[in-house]
């Protein structure tokens, strides 16, 4: 799979693929599931968790240069971001501060400026948690969403609707949300 | 491209949800409202806004632990919104008042009841043989149960002697009662929200229906899904949420809305969508003189106002208000619903008038999926305080001070001498506060609201709180008004106390006690009792040992009247879902349509005689003349503070679906403040460029009564030169910098509209 663009084609066909393997492993229990939608997504300026896991000298410039720490380490022994600088939205948000320090800090490429406007991220609602789809009115993700009725809107039956292409991740959504876990779920990819 | 993804993604996360179906719960903290069989239900009512849904608290030993929506209830048929899921937060939460304080030595301190009821009852009775009644007062609420504002005016109105009984829907419905007794003769609405099923066009005005009354809007949302064809015009200065069901959205500068209500008027009459026998036959057309015109006289005033003439004041496309009025006429059937938007302003009246105009105008009134419906904003502003009378001018059960057999037949239910209620109304809400600022009230009982909080221009009135003797009766401590009391009582919170709530569709709905009060908290029914009693009112104050004898007591005032609730005694009340008044008797299942057929008070009285004349509604209110209604010819009114040179911006507030008023509820769950945690000023981007405003930064939002310093909020809700502040944050309390001015007919004031500056912090 082609990752290395961050356009409409390489996400369509990422997710088919990722349809098809679920489609194929509909018995997949829920830790695999978390595993596979967290709330933990890269700093922006990173490609891919391939190439920023690949990239990353874990010097943490970012994680100490961030204006609102909402940059951290992972500390989750059995993910393979561990040890990794990642953001936790529901926790922090990244801001898309103007000067972007986190990617001017960072020596190695693994944040770089040509990928600084967005998160790679992928935002997904579970419908077990979220209040909407359990006939408890809410749209508090739609209307905190900086890009409220594109990247999040309400669909007809007043339910919020992602739209990926859309989406620049800042998780603004993931953090607001007013369930007891969020229930929108983003993942790096 | 966008479309096939956005497929796909569905698809994905159906997928998703079926596997995470398969292992445990994912549901965590909400596995007790699911594993229900251990648990004591009662239907009860919501204790947020004003639509009045029905929710099933869930009690276990002796705790509300969960609260979820009645499914038997028409209002929601089970859904809910956010907020109420979390209402268990607030009543167990530690921010709960559990003793009576006494301010000592500048300090709030714990007292005993019998202490603190003691020394209230002594400063009362001194003020009052020292400045008479009216140097004492009484401000309510909306959110106060119907038999608790009941026992307050008996106290403050028919023994004190005095009038000064207010409340805050002063602040929010004032100029929707005003606007209907002037208009309909009658006040609170002629349908019910089932007419939103049968509508096939909707004006929502200067409401964000979405969050301010979710449920309505859900209602409206499930009925366009059905019907595609169902139109929807959206009048409001800001982008919300409401916009998503909306077909054409009008934006006209804050305040400057009532031309665009004549010009409809216009298009309606020009294009051929009047209704003229309606017209004639079950209207006057008069002036803000109240002199009587002719249709034609009626079409010569309009055509000051031109689709063309309005867009010069509103800034609204004169296409726009035409293709508005269009929508309006060619449905079948319309309804127009609104709030706030309308309400807090000074031309609030007018407004009202207005837009019941577009209705009388086109027969649009009376008939299912038809009507002008205000929105209310509280659970019981119009149950408790427009039908109980809890404001100034009036007294129980749609009664009014100046009238003479009104206050006899009051004051011998009260069991106290007709003299004893006096017959020149009290003070209006900003009246009130300005005289305790004058030192001319010197002791308030405050109830169940956050005025120090809520009052436009509040600082203002901080003074007189600070200095004159202040009882605030609270479920929760600190709010800002506790800070200036003398005196803090723990009054009982929702679901420790019974009791009725009416809500917008003219629906009383009983509640129950499920649990006791925590601490030492005592029902604000009996508070007042006692201190009553203390006060020497023994005599008038013995008999009131339930709810139930109150709610009775209440109920025979209402016999005869338009709002007869004799049909609904809490036997019925703890059965059904509410009933909708008029309700004369208990077999009778409750009006759905007011003025026509179906309407007992209609089909007894004034059926035959409007049948003769080819009528087909008499509007027989206390404020209408021969069962007609009134098409007002109203000009247009600048707000009280037009922005300028020095402060360019038109400041509105509002609400967010999150919380509600002055977050002393919804400020004790942490996934709402999670939500929404503090306040902002949403600013158009244009602006923000033009200020050198950046997103999340901190900004001074500045208007000629004070300022306050807020994150901003850059996004393209508002209009341009428009700003918008949510009031809920007692750290950032917008209410500071909005207007006092108000409607000289409703003495509502304009928090809508303010001048304002912004600038960097």
């Amino acid at each position: 799979m082609d990752k290395k663009t961050h356009t409409a084609l390489s996400r369509k066909s990422f997710f088919k693929e990722f349809v098809q393997h679920f489609s194929e492993e509909m018995k997949l229990d829920t830790s695999q599931y978390n595993e596979m939608f967290q709330s933990v997504t890269l700093p922006p300026g990173a490609k891919s968790v391939e190439d920023y896991i690949e990239k990353c000298n874990k010097c943490y410039d970012c994680v100490s240069v961030c204006p609102h720490s909402s940059i951290r380490v992972r500390h989750d022994e059995n993910e393979k971001l561990s040890g990794f600088p990642i953001i936790e939205p529901r926790l922090e948000t990244c801001q898309f501060c103007d000067d972007r320090l986190c990617v001017e800090s960072c020596k190695t490429d693994a944040l770089s400026s040509s990928f600084q406007d967005n998160i790679v991220s992928e935002l997904n609602i579970d419908k077990e948690i979220c209040h909407s789809f359990n006939e408890r009115l809410c749209y508090t993700c739609v209307t905190n969403c900086p890009k409220t009725g594109e990247a999040i809107a309400m669909n007809k039956k007043g339910n919020p609707e992602i739209n990926n292409e859309l989406c620049n991740g800042c998780g603004i959504c993931i953090q607001v949300c007013p369930a007891e876990e969020s229930a929108i779920k983003i993942k790096s990819y | 491209m966008k479309k096939i993804s956005r497929k796909e993604f569905i698809k994905t996360s159906a997928a998703v949800s079926a596997a995470a179906g398969i292992g445990v719960s994912l549901f965590p903290g909400m596995t007790y409202a699911k594993n229900s069989s251990s648990m004591n239900w009662h239907k009860s009512v919501c204790r947020y806004c004003g639509v009045g849904c029905g929710v099933m608290v869930g009690e276990k030993d002796g705790k509300v632990v969960a609260v979820k929506g009645d499914e038997l209830n028409p209002i929601n048929k089970g859904h809910l919104c956010v907020k109420s899921l979390y209402l268990p937060k607030a009543i167990n939460s530690k921010t709960r008042l559990a003793h009576p304080m006494i301010r000592k030595n500048g300090k709030l301190e714990k007292a005993s009841w019998e202490e603190a009821l003691d020394l209230v009852a002594k400063k009362f009775n001194q003020i009052r043989k020292a400045h008479g009644g009216n140097a004492l007062a009484f401000y309510g609420s909306g959110q106060a149960e119907t038999e608790e504002t009941y026992m307050a005016n008996k106290l403050f109105k028919g023994c004190i002697g005095t009038n000064n009984v207010e409340g805050n829907p002063r602040l929010c419905m004032a100029s929707a009662v005003g606007g209907y007794l002037t208009s309909l003769g009658a006040d609170e609405p002629a349908g019910l929200y089932e007419d939103i099923e049968k509508s096939e066009m909707f004006l929502l005005v200067g409401s964000n229906t979405a969050e301010a009354h979710p449920i309505v809007f859900e209602r409206i949302m499930r009925h366009k899904n059905k019907n595609p064809n169902v139109k929807i015009v959206v009048i409001d200065p800001r982008k919300t949420p409401t916009d998503q069901v909306g077909d054409l959205h009008l934006f006209p500068n804050p305040g400057f809305d009532l031309a665009i209500f004549n010009a409809m008027a216009f298009v309606l009459i020009n294009e051929g969508y009047a209704d003229k026998s309606f017209v004639e036959k079950h209207t006057f057309i008069k002036d803000n003189k109240k002199n009587i015109h002719t249709f034609e006289d009626y079409k010569k005033f309009l055509e000051d106002f031109t689709p063309e003439k309005a867009e010069k004041i509103s800034g609204v496309p004169a296409q726009q208000i035409i293709k508005a009025a269009r929508m309006f006429g060619k449905a079948k059937t319309s309804m127009s619903l609104w709030t706030m938007g309308l309400n807090q302003r000074i031309g609030g009246v007018w407004a009202n008038n207005l837009i019941h105009n577009l209705h009388l105008l086109t027969g649009k009134i009376g008939v299912p999926g038809s009507d002008s419906f205000s929105l209310t904003g509280q659970p019981n502003a119009c149950g408790g305080v427009r039908e109980g009378g809890g404001l100034c001018h009036l007294l129980p059960g749609h009664h009014l001070v100046v009238k003479e057999a009104h206050r006899k037949k009051v004051a011998k239910v009260w069991g106290v001498p007709a003299s004893n209620i006096q017959p020149k109304p009290g003070k209006h809400t900003i009246a009130m506060f300005s005289a305790l600022n004058a030192g001319e009230i010197k002791g308030i009982y405050i109830m169940c609201t956050n005025p120090a909080h809520s009052l436009p221009n509040s600082r203002k009135y901080w003074k007189g709180l600070k200095e004159q003797f202040v009882v605030v009766a609270e479920s929760f401590f600190p709010t800002m008004t506790t800070e200036y009391a003398d005196v803090v009582l723990p009054a009982a919170f929702w679901t420790e106390k019974e009791g009725v709530y009416g809500c917008t569709e003219r629906r009383s709905q009983y509640m129950p006690k499920v649990v006791e009060p925590q601490g030492e908290a005592i029902w604000d029914a009996f508070i007042l009792r006692d201190l009553a009693k203390k006060m020497g009112f023994d005599k008038e104050f013995a008999k009131y040992e339930t709810a139930e004898i109150m709610w009775d007591e209440y109920r025979g005032l209402t016999a005869g009247k338009d709002m007869n609730l004799m049909g609904a005694p809490y036997s019925r009340l703890k059965k059904v879902r509410g009933l909708t008044w008029p309700v004369p008797t208990e077999d009778h299942p409750g009006t759905y349509k007011r003025f026509t057929d179906g309407d007992p008070i209609y089909d007894s009285k004034w059926s035959s005689k409007a049948k003769s004349d080819g009528r087909r509604m008499w509007f027989y209110g206390p404020k209408a003349k021969d069962g007609k209604a009134t098409i007002w010819m109203r000009p247009h009114k600048d707000p009280a503070e037009v922005p300028s040179k020095e402060y360019p911006y038109a400041l509105t507030t509002g609400r967010v679906l999150e919380h509600w008023h002055t977050l002393t509820m919804t400020g004790t769950s942490p996934q709402l403040n999670r939500a929404v945690p503090k306040a902002y000023v949403e600013i158009h981007p244009s602006d923000a460029k033009k200020e050198g405003i950046k997103n999340k930064e901190m900004v001074l939002v500045e208007s000629p009564r004070g300022k306050l310093e807020i994150e901003a909020r850059v996004i393209d809700r508002p209009i341009p030169g428009t700003i918008f502040v949510p009031w809920h944050w007692p750290e950032s309390p917008i209410n500071v910098l909005c207007n006092d001015a108000f409607d000289p007919g409703s003495k509502e004031p304009e928090y809508k509209v303010a001048a304002a500056k912004i600038t960097k912090a």
